[in-house]
């Protein structure tokens, strides 16, 4: 008797004592594709599903399940589903449990926020949670970091990240690695000096601090004129990717600041607008990659790295791939940082390529002036912040491209602590001057294999499957379902309401269900019976 | 820090505006007060609306009427406090008396100046309107647009002289910045369409409102068509053109002033 009151026991708290989402299983993320484990669905940030229950064949059956209406504000979360759980935030720091059959409430937390939170150059906004062992941690717009019971939502622990007052705030979804949470900043708009934090998970103590702006005499310190380095910005406010095998931390770094007067900061501006290789053991840069050196455009970095494995002119490598903001497509060697190869994915007026070493070999009288420059991309990018995604079965990378001009104008602007430091200004082409398009590239090349296009540059990212579908929202309202292979329309559904945020997938008993919100809601698809 | 820094722009503003501005109407804010207004709105406003008020990721400014701010207090309150459910968010550290200032800034962006009375007949401009004209047919009898025309009601205060002229000779260059749905977002107003359905006829109108994935289309008519765009053999927009045909031989230079002149004068406040 006392053998089998043991037993069960044991079966009934291994939900709630046990490491529930360990370290390994966020490594095997791909082994578990019923459940969505982190922001990008994979340490690699494939962003792509391997649930196939709907498919080409089947997506016009998709229907509305059931839908969350989130508080108020814009709706830019991923959320993670596990274990018939879903954990999403809500605008501008909240985080809710939702019961993932049915999208009843669990529980709900918000931060005490003050009352005027600072947010210059950026929507108060969450992207959502990481979750590691039987704990969910959410940055906060006010600057920290919190760590809540997955099961209750109560606070374990609460440390501030960056001081809001001066600029400082956290929007993107932290990343849980093995024993440590790493997140990164906003603020360049406040002309911060940014950094990338990694936390211990149990307790929230400060593991390392890398600024992405060197101090003098530290390596790229000579990039920086006079001490334009104290206010370089070089945020870091976008999710990064993690590669176990290599120890790798993979994280996009932002523009300098002011964003539009150059004059103020003359050199190469390091390590803005690059990716920085760090070791996560201590946030040692390992190696790093300029996209653009002295970005005039606040065309920042902060797009999604996506790690691929594959043959390159014989020799298999180990790849990060990323469309970059200044409308180039990148290819480097993600143990090294060698520029492999990269070309424009969509329109841009700036640079005449990319030379052998991948440096953008910039046109005259593209920066900003006093009376205004045309150039493409706008200041928002050829693409921003929303996810592309990475399929392998097809090998394409798709990205969500935003077609759009912008006259930019420089101005003189002086440095004032958490107030903006912009140095100009843009006038974007908009309306029936711009446009939007889903691209499907040659993930190795960046070639262009299709274009769906799109009335207005979008603001929410796609994610492709294995049903062979890309999933995406339009800023009109559209929600979507493309052919991978060819790039047709599948499936839409009008939402009423402007769609910027991540598509993401997840399953239960069986069934599969696809995420996507848009306006003030959390849409939850899923197939419809047949007949 | 925060109190040093609140300190700091409270006794800056006090030295430079005189406190009298709170409350003020908009209209007779001074120029500095716009100009100061103009520098808040360059840092804090002009990343989604645009430098020059075109709109970008944010909608349009510089236009007469803004959706959510039909009145100057209106418009005050969206900027200290955001427009809930919108991207619009609540400034942040800003007094009322910045808000007022960027509001007149606002205010300049999307206002029309007239430089000059319009030399015209009025009632001769009338008299056309209603009669050989036929602007009524699609305006209305009164200035009251009909379902396909665009409403002139209160046109004198929504627009320039020169606009309404531009108007009347080349429509197509004239179109305004919508305010419906999507095209709130810089897209053109009245722009028309040529939608050519699988079953051969051709649906001829303005745009009303449009998707990726749809296109609503008014016909001269007044009926509303609904496509979705991948139903259709060919759809076509036509830029720089007007369903509203030119004026420009049908009217003497002096029939033309008479007709600006009387438009100019629908000024009347509609509530």
């Amino acid at each position: 008797m006392k053998s089998i009151v043991t037993v069960v026991f044991l079966v009934a708290s291994i939900r709630s004592v046990g490491a529930q989402v360990s370290y390994d299983r966020l490594v095997n993320a791909d082994a578990e594709p019923h459940h969505w484990l982190t922001y990008s669905g994979n340490y690699a940030s494939h962003r792509f599903s391997q649930l196939d229950e709907i498919n080409v064949d089947n997506v016009h059956r998709l229907r509305v399940e059931w839908a969350y209406q989130v508080s108020s504000g814009l709706i830019e979360t991923t959320p993670i589903v596990v274990d018939g759980v879903m954990y999403l935030t809500e605008p501008p720091s909240t985080v809710s449990a939702l019961d993932a059959r049915t999208g009843q409430r669990i529980w709900r937390w918000s931060p005490d926020l003050p009352r005027n939170v600072k947010h210059i150059g950026f929507p108060l906004v969450n992207r959502g949670v990481a979750i590691l062992d039987e704990t969910v941690f959410v940055g906060t717009v006010h600057g920290h970091l919190v760590a809540l019971d997955m099961h209750t939502g109560a606070v374990k622990w609460d440390v501030t990240v960056g001081d809001n007052n001066l600029g400082f705030s956290l929007t993107l979804a932290p990343l849980a690695i093995d024993g440590k949470i790493v997140v990164g900043v906003s603020g360049a708009e406040a002309g911060v000096r940014g950094y990338i934090d990694a936390y211990h998970a149990d307790t929230g103590a400060l593991a390392w601090r890398r600024f992405t702006i060197p101090a003098p005499g530290e390596l790229g310190s000579e990039t920086w004129g006079g001490e334009s380095w104290r206010t370089g910005g070089g945020s870091t406010w976008l999710t990064g990717s993690y590669d176990p095998e290599l120890n790798l931390l993979y994280w996009m770094i932002g523009n300098p600041a002011p964003d539009w007067n150059g004059d103020m900061r003359p050199g190469d501006n390091l390590y803005t607008c690059s990716i920085l290789a760090l070791n996560p053991d201590n946030g040692d840069i390992v190696w790093y990659f300029q996209y653009t050196p002295h970005d005039t455009h606040d065309w920042d970095a902060n797009q999604i790295p996506i790690l691929l494995d594959a043959e390159v002119d014989g020799v298999e490598r180990k790849l990060v791939v990323n469309g970059n903001r200044n409308a180039f497509y990148y290819v480097l060697d993600r143990e090294t940082g060698e520029f492999i190869t990269g070309q424009e994915y969509s329109r841009q007026t700036w640079s005449d390529g990319l030379d052998a070493n991948g440096k953008p070999m910039v046109r005259p009288n593209t920066e900003p002036s006093t009376e205004g420059t045309l150039v493409w991309p706008s200041l928002q990018g050829a693409t921003n912040w929303f996810s592309p995604s990475y399929s392998p079965g097809t090998g394409l990378f798709y990205v969500s491209v935003r077609q759009m001009g912008s006259v930019y104008f420089k101005s003189d602007v002086e440095f004032e602590p958490g107030e903006p430091f912009l140095g100009g200004g843009e006038q974007a082409l908009s309306g029936d001057d711009a446009s939007g398009a889903v691209r499907a590239l040659n993930a190795l090349t960046g070639e262009r294999v299709w274009n769906f296009d799109l009335l207005s540059p979008p603001w929410a990212g796609v994610m492709a499957t294995a049903g062979g579908l890309v999933f995406g929202g339009s800023n009109e309202g559209d929600l979507f379902a493309l052919d991978a292979a060819s790039g047709k329309a599948r499936w839409n559904f009008y939402a009423g309401a402007g769609a910027r945020s991540n598509p993401m997938s997840f399953g239960i008993d069986g069934k599969q269900y696809v995420v996507i919100p848009a306006g003030h809601v959390v849409y939850v698809f899923g197939l419809a019976p047949e007949g | 820090m925060k109190s040093t820094l609140l300190a700091a722009i409270v006794t800056a503003l006090v030295l430079a505006v005189p406190v009298e501005v709170i409350g003020q109407e908009l209209s007779t804010l001074s120029a500095a007060d716009v100009a100061f207004g103009e520098r808040l709105y360059a840092a804090r406003c002009a990343r989604c609306h645009g430098i020059k008020g075109f709109g970008g990721e944010g909608p349009a400014l510089a236009r007469p009427f803004l959706n959510y701010a039909r009145d100057d207090e209106m418009l005050v309150s969206v900027i200290m406090n955001g427009i809930r459910g919108t991207g619009m968010p609540a400034a942040t550290l800003i007094t009322e008396l910045e808000a007022r200032q960027v509001a007149g800034h606002v205010r300049a962006l999307g206002r029309i100046v007239v430089p000059e009375s319009p030399t015209g007949d009025p009632t001769r401009g009338e008299a056309f309107y209603r009669g050989k004209g036929e602007c009524a047919a699609c305006h209305g009898s009164n200035g009251i647009g009909n379902k396909f025309g665009p409403d002139l009601t209160n046109v004198g205060a929504r627009r320039s002289a020169e606009f309404i002229r531009a108007a009347i000779v080349d429509p197509g260059a004239a179109l305004p910045q919508g305010l419906n749905g999507i095209l709130a977002f810089g897209f053109r107003e009245y722009l028309p369409i040529e939608a050519k359905e699988p079953k051969g006829n051709t649906v001829r109108g303005h745009r009303v409102n449009e998707s990726s994935f749809t296109i609503l289309v008014r016909d001269a008519d007044g009926e509303l068509h609904s496509f979705q765009k991948n139903e259709l053999t060919q759809l076509t927009k036509q830029f720089g053109r007007s369903v509203m045909p030119s004026y420009r031989r049908r009217l003497s230079d002096d029939e033309v002033d008479d007709l600006v002149a009387y438009l100019i004068r629908l000024r009347e406040v509609v509530p």
